[in-house]
């Protein structure tokens, strides 16, 4: 089992290199240049060229891409992503400041998500054709077909405008009445998709003689669903989370401008609309990381769950 | 023998795949016809009309410049469907290239093109469109563009390990025995047999690229406005949520109803081209 976390930690390493790299000769073909901007900031109307030159001068911007590139990375490694060119900010500690409030969304968003999706997908399944199940599978249609910023948009209404029960936007601080809304819009989707994905699971576990076995023997009905079928069944259900935690991820950038949540996805779209380079760079640095971290802890459990897995890829 | 199958059982036996496939129509209809059906231009504003409730003249109300919401959601339909075909056209073009490259070629090129695919996957897509909008800068054209640049490694996927199946029929190595070009073999005996699943991933693909554009337009980077781009629509009518709710309420409407027929499309398609993988 250590072998083969070992074996994937290592194979991170080189993805996120190439990552960074193709991030970094994009954003630097982006049009505009940093210091004209910069330069344009500070000052309102006018330009002074000699100033431009010297901010170009004092970022390095005039030094080969390969030069700045390995200066950059070199930065990243020790820890520090660089000064934001609009705002002159510390990149990491703008980072460092949204980074818990996305983290919040997001942990709590996935925990509603899977005790929610598996719950009704497991219900559903031991129901088979029952009104409850056509209404858990209606439900899971819907959710992956309605965007959340538009669900957002009708929650706020509903609940905050109209029946006036829960702030309409804000994070105050990340009490549960500012963060709820949020968590339960962006949960609702990865929720559906995990419903489905357990139901189907679930009925096809359920088939296998070794339940029937299970049922033969006398076993109580409450042991053979959670100790044989359930646990059978959680293999496709972790890779569904795995795969889809990236829309997950994706959609906290919608879901922060909606409630306006001062997280990473805000200070990106920020960055992107304003063009503050080092900022963008730093923020999707950040969540390719969470990411890939999150796909290795589900490797991992596959491995936890399916001891087979591991021996399968030695070699 | 092929069994002869009336209509009506046809689609009773696939309801997904007929409900699916008469939104998709309607959603095709209303965008071919959209002239017709509008009863005002997409850009026609009064202002002394202004974010008005829905009434008998403005069946859906108007916006807070005084333009038709009805209407601007019927135009609404040809970018959503634009985007999804252009976005989902390019995929297909360049997943379905570099697939059969990989897949038929194998060894370096596959390894450079399977690696390519990852580290685009190390990034969700949404974030990938958002970059390459940052250097493109916003505007419809250039979100087709930064959709089917970043969305292709499910087809190139899929098309890989089709190849990697099929290259070893003995059709293939008759064809090869033949005299037949490496191009004639892709296109003539490989390709074909990659249809029935690009077909259904496209059209998913379709609910997918549509979502993640009316997404850029509602974060402020896809279609600016005036265009009647749903997304779009939706950010612009946000600000008066609390008193002009319908600006928001029928762009979302039209675009889950949207996404939710191509979403049954694609699965009653998948039922019928692959029956293993039919969740019950």
């Amino acid at each position: 089992m250590l072998g083969f976390a070992v074996r994937r930690v290592l194979q991170i390493i080189p993805t996120l290199i190439i990552l960074t790299m193709i991030l970094f000769v994009l954003m630097s073909i982006l049009p505009g240049d940093p210091a004209f901007i910069r330069a344009s900031a500070v000052k309102q109307g006018r330009i002074d060229l000699e100033q431009v030159e010297r901010l170009r001068e004092e970022w390095g911007l005039n030094d080969p891409l390969p030069v700045r590139y390995f200066r950059w990375l070199s930065g990243v490694l020790r820890g520090d992503l660089g000064r934001s060119y609009r705002t002159g900010q510390d990149v990491g500690d703008m980072l460092k400041e949204r980074l818990p409030v996305t983290l919040r969304l997001v942990i709590l968003s996935m925990l509603v998500a899977v005790i929610g999706g598996v719950s009704l997908g497991f219900i559903a399944a031991m129901h088979q054709g029952t009104i409850f199940d056509l209404a858990a599978m209606f439900l899971a249609v819907a959710g992956m077909s309605i965007p959340e910023f538009w669900s957002g948009l009708m929650l706020i209404l509903l609940v905050g405008v109209t029946w006036r029960l829960l702030p309409t936007g804000g994070y105050g601080g990340g009490d549960l009445a500012h963060i709820a809304l949020p968590t339960l819009t962006l949960g609702f989707r990865y929720m559906a998709l995990i419903a489905r994905v357990t139901r189907s699971s679930v009925l096809d576990v359920a088939r296998n003689d070794y339940v029937r076995t299970a049922r033969g023997k006398g076993l109580a009905e409450r042991a053979v669903r959670f100790r044989h079928i359930l646990r059978n069944s959680l293999i496709p259900i972790t890779t569904i989370i795995g795969l889809e935690f990236g829309w997950l991820l994706a959609n906290t950038v919608v879901i922060e401008m909606v409630f306006g949540l001062p997280g990473i996805g805000y200070l990106l779209v920020m960055s992107v609309l304003r063009k503050d380079l080092v900022a963008m760079q730093g923020g999707i640095l950040v969540i390719a990381a969470v990411f890939l971290l999150l796909n290795l802890v589900v490797d991992l459990l596959y491995g936890f769950l399916d001891p087979r897995i591991r021996y399968e890829r030695k070699g | 023998m092929r069994k002869r199958v009336s209509m009506r059982k046809f689609i009773a036996r696939n309801k997904t795949l007929s409900i699916g496939a008469l939104m998709v129509a309607i959603v095709c209809l209303v965008a071919i016809f959209a002239p017709v059906i509008a009863p005002y231009g997409y850009a026609e504003a009064s202002m002394r009309d202004a974010a008005k409730p829905p009434s008998s003249s403005h069946l859906l109300g108007t916006d807070q410049y005084g333009r038709d919401v009805l209407s601007r959601v019927v135009y609404g339909t040809r970018l959503s469907l634009l985007i999804g075909i252009f976005g989902q056209g390019i995929n297909i073009c360049i997943g379905v290239t570099l697939g059969l490259i990989a897949g038929y070629f194998g060894s370096r090129l596959d390894d450079a093109i399977l690696g390519l695919c990852n580290i685009l996957l190390c990034l969700p897509v949404l974030i990938l469109a958002m970059a390459v909008m940052a250097v493109l800068g916003p505007g419809l054209m250039n979100v087709f563009i930064a959709l089917g640049l970043t969305n292709w490694t499910y087809d190139c996927r899929l098309v890989r390990s089709q190849t990697l199946s099929i290259r070893e029929e003995e059709y293939v190595s008759a064809a090869r025995a033949t005299g037949c070009s490496t191009v004639r073999i892709l296109a003539r005996h490989i390709l074909p047999n990659c249809v029935g699943p690009i077909l259904v991933l496209t059209t998913l693909g379709m609910a997918d690229t549509i979502l993640i554009g009316a997404a850029l337009g509602f974060i402020g980077l896809g279609a600016q406005p005036p265009q009647p781009e749903w997304g779009t629509m939706l950010s612009q009518g946000r600000d008066y949520i609390r008193l002009a709710s319908w600006i928001c309420t029928f762009p979302g409407l039209a675009l889950v109803f949207t996404i939710m027929g191509f979403n049954l499309l694609g699965d009653g398609l998948r039922d019928l081209v692959d029956p293993h993988l039919r969740t019950r």
